[in-house]
């Protein structure tokens, strides 16, 4: 191995450590080459990822970007180029270390300059299984083709535990948004968002606002952010399946512990948010103790069978699905958002539901949160 | 959210529907106040509506009502948004009409709650905007005229190119005889499509009155998604759904009230999905030495319609304009666009053997600009008195061609002859049989408002 002190010098030195209460938290990141003979740069990046309670069910989903000096773009490394355990879903917490093949050809006197940045997101698994689909994604016309109402079968996909968060966001402005791309004046609303942005094309959060849900954005919004990370919408059928969990809980390949309710209409069960005075999600009441958006996770004695936060109420949330109907001419794109929000009357906070939307509206009650797994589309 | 229990429809509406409107009739709106308004119908089409309304100044919307409450989220937060203020969300309709204060019922369910809301709602004492289809059947908007006339109601319709300003400029281009005697208007609605599935029945979600959504039409097994509209019980079908714009403008355009005759060609042809009504539809109407021909085709994927257009500032290319409107004289063609289409003449060069375009209107306005002015329209009519630009009669003779094309496509595409002045068929007792639809108790239309 050969360390190449300037380079572990530099990407430690422009390294910025995110201290977002959002994002999982990773230190010691060290980045070095290890010059090959023949093959080029072989890139060796190190951190720790310091979630004690990492586990195959509640993973980490990490993502790393780079840039060859400042000045340049931050570009996304994609997991599929990576080697070693500290990319891409993560399932135990400690020292990690990934193996990335350069960014180029044009070897040592790029990777002198070169920046990295590591984020990492908390995830639960949902194991590939059949489900009892109650829905009609897509109103018919889920964008997968692959399912029924009868019943569903997904292969094991992860969704973000929480709802993207108001820090993340911002996060990501500050990275991409430079030029007001995924920026919205009303994000500024200190009530329902709490983003704003100054005129050198930064932006800040409004201090105690990080951990609510990023509101005031529009689908393309949403797809901007994930695609940022690397990851994607959920489909209508996933967000479901995320809801109301499979048949079998640990998925069709152990069938060892079944879903008591498969058929159940909210994360919890079949209780509506609000059954004898217990509040279950934050849906359109003060008495829930949010009169708008609560902080993620605010409800997390009631998340769905897999452990996500807030699939019922709190920010509705788009899926990658649209809705079309060819029986009334000319509606089609309108996307199909699920689960309910602040505003949402409790029997709106459902796990079967679907709403519409058009995908440019900026709306205080749409959020959104991120699937890894295979592609949607077949 | 407040919910209204189920009770009586006849004591409780009916009843006291003369009571109501006596005290509330001519009740006018000075202008210094805010129209208050209760909007009925939290769809996709009920959004749209809201979008517009919210950015009234001159509008209070007191109340958001939909039998599902599921739909409350997304429509309250585009008034709070919009106008900073929440509305109360009911379920029930009858709460609006209840409320003394509101001033206008703004209807934008499906179609087979238009007719019977917009009667109790004049019974109410409330103006209306109702939107299209505005009926299920002849039956029903003679009844919506006659109850708008008996309280004195406002009741516009929501075709709105009638308000968009080329429509004026289009019908005083025609009565200058520029365009010779006019001979033929053709009205298309040939655009892509596909099939609509059905999913399986499923028990009745928590928060959605089904019985209230249903309403005149048969309580059948619930599903989700948009089955019903398969279904001549709930739904006039998705052509002539669609085409009653194109319908209405022509009719206008023409200066025509009531065809002396209809046949249709056409049928389910394309798509196995179950739909009562047709995907293909080919009506001819005979006015007498005009005719109107109604071209409905789901699939037509080389035709666009105006709304997506990338480059509005332009007319459509009007050979492949999906929901073009076709006027023929012996001088001139106007083709016609909603949405904002515009118009434009078009006539031949002898001397060339070409023809060309010799007089045109670009629009100012379009798609979601041409619902504000409709809006304007009824506004001003609720504080004038005057009439709206499509009052329900207006909406009503231009449905009954929708109705007479479906009533002969259902009677296996017979040529009916049709007595304008009585709004019967002639000699034709099954035909008559049609002019009704079918109502589910309570919610039946009156035989007197």
């Amino acid at each position: 191995m050969i360390r190449i002190a300037a380079v572990l010098l530099m990407a430690t030195l422009l390294f910025s450590p995110l201290t977002h209460a959002s994002w999982l938290p990773t230190t010691n990141l060290n980045v070095w080459n290890e010059a090959t003979e023949l093959a080029g740069p072989k890139i060796v990046i190190e951190y720790d990822l310091e979630t004690p309670d990492l586990n195959p069910a509640s993973p980490a989903y990490v993502f790393l970007h780079y840039r060859m000096g400042e000045g340049e773009n931050w570009k996304l490394l994609s997991a599929e180029l990576l080697g070693g355990n500290g990319a891409g879903i993560v399932e135990e917490s400690g020292h990690k270390k990934v193996i990335w093949w350069g960014a180029s050809q044009n070897v040592h006197q790029d990777v002198d300059t070169l920046e990295v940045q590591v984020r990492a997101l908390a995830m639960v698994a949902v194991p590939g299984g059949t489900f009892k689909l109650r829905s009609l994604p897509g109103q018919g016309r889920d964008q997968s083709g692959r399912h029924t109402t009868a019943r569903s079968t997904l292969p094991t996909y992860y969704l973000a535990k929480y709802e993207t968060t108001i820090a993340m966001y911002a996060d990501y402005l500050n990275a991409e948004g430079q030029d007001g791309t995924g920026y919205h004046e009303k994000m500024a609303n200190e009530k329902r968002c709490g983003i704003l942005r100054s005129e050198n094309g930064t932006y800040s959060v409004v201090p105690g606002r990080e951990n609510y849900p990023v509101s005031y954005v529009s689908w393309y919004d949403a797809v901007g952010f994930l695609r940022w990370c690397g990851l994607r919408l959920p489909t209508e059928a996933e967000w479901e399946k995320a809801s109301v969990g499979g048949l079998f809980l640990d998925g069709d390949e152990t069938k060892a512990v079944p879903n008591p309710m498969p058929e159940r209409r909210y994360p919890w069960g079949d209780e509506i948010p609000n059954a004898e005075g217990i509040y279950r999600c934050n849906f359109d009441s003060e008495e829930d103790g949010y009169p708008n958006v609560a902080p993620v996770g605010s409800f997390s004695k009631f998340n769905s069978p897999y452990g996500a936060c807030d699939l019922a109420g709190n920010v509705n949330e788009w899926t990658i699905d649209w809705y079309t109907t060819q029986h009334h001419a000319g509606l089609d794109g309108y996307r199909v958002t699920r689960g309910g929000s602040w505003l949402d009357v409790p029997e709106g906070c459902d796990g079967v539901s679907g709403a519409t939307l058009l995908p440019y509206k900026e709306s205080s009650i749409m959020g959104f949160r991120g699937v890894s797994g295979p592609p949607a589309l077949p | 959210m407040s919910t209204l229990k189920r009770r009586s429809f006849l004591k409780s509406s009916l009843g006291a529907a003369a009571t109501m409107a006596a005290l509330q009739a001519g009740a006018g709106v000075s202008a210094n106040d805010k129209i208050i308004v209760g909007v009925m119908g939290l769809g996709g089409r009920g959004k749209s509506l809201l979008a517009s309304l919210a950015k009234r100044s001159d509008v209070h919307i007191k109340y958001l009502c939909d039998c599902d409450t599921r739909s409350a989220g997304a429509a309250t937060e585009i008034v709070m948004e919009g106008l900073d203020e929440k509305p109360t969300f009911v379920q029930d309709f009858r709460t609006i009409l209840d409320d003394p204060e509101v001033h206008a019922l703004i209807c934008s369910t499906s179609d087979r709650w238009h007719a019977l809301a917009t009667i109790m709602a004049c019974q109410a004492g409330k103006d209306v905007y109702v939107e299209k289809p505005q009926s299920m059947s002849v039956w029903d908007g003679q009844q919506m005229i006659a109850a708008a006339r008996k309280y004195e109601r406002i009741v516009q319709v929501g075709m709105q190119t009638r308000s968009a300003p080329y429509v004026q400029s289009a019908i005083n281009y025609i009565e200058s005889g520029k365009l010779g005697d006019v001979m033929l208007a053709r009205v298309y609605l040939m655009q892509a499509g596909g099939p609509e599935p059905t999913a399986e029945e499923q028990p009745i979600p928590d928060g959605l009155d089904y019985d209230l959504w249903c309403g005149p039409s048969p309580m059948l097994p619930y599903r989700p998604g948009r089955w019903f509209q398969k279904h001549w019980d709930f739904y006039n079908g998705a052509l002539t759904g669609d085409l009653i714009h194109q319908v209405d403008i022509a009719r206008l355009l023409i200066g025509k009230k009531a065809p002396n005759s209809v046949f249709s060609a056409g049928g389910v042809y394309r798509f196995d999905d179950g739909r009562e009504q047709p995907d293909t539809q080919f009506s001819t109407f005979e006015f007498d030495k005009v005719t109107m021909m109604m071209e409905g085709g789901f699939w037509c994927p080389y035709n666009h319609r105006i709304v997506h257009l990338p480059d509005k500032s332009k007319f459509p290319d009007w050979q492949f304009s999906a929901t073009k409107i076709e006027v023929l004289g012996t001088q001139g063609i106007m083709y016609f666009g909603r949405h904002g289409g515009g118009w434009e003449v078009f006539e031949g060069d002898g001397k060339t053997r070409s023809s060309k375009s010799v007089a045109s209107e670009l629009s100012e306005y379009k798609w979601g600009g041409i619902i504000d002015l409709h809006f304007d329209d009824f506004f001003k009519c609720i504080r004038d008195r005057s009439t709206p630009k499509t009052d329900v009669a207006d909406g009503h003779h231009s449905m009954n061609l929708c109705h007479l094309a479906n009533i002969s496509n259902r009677l296996g595409n017979q040529k009916l002859r049709w007595d304008g002045e009585k709004e019967e068929f002639i000699d034709h007792a099954e035909a008559n049989q049609l002019l009704r639809a079918k109502y589910r108790d309570p919610w039946v239309i009156p035989e007197t408002v």
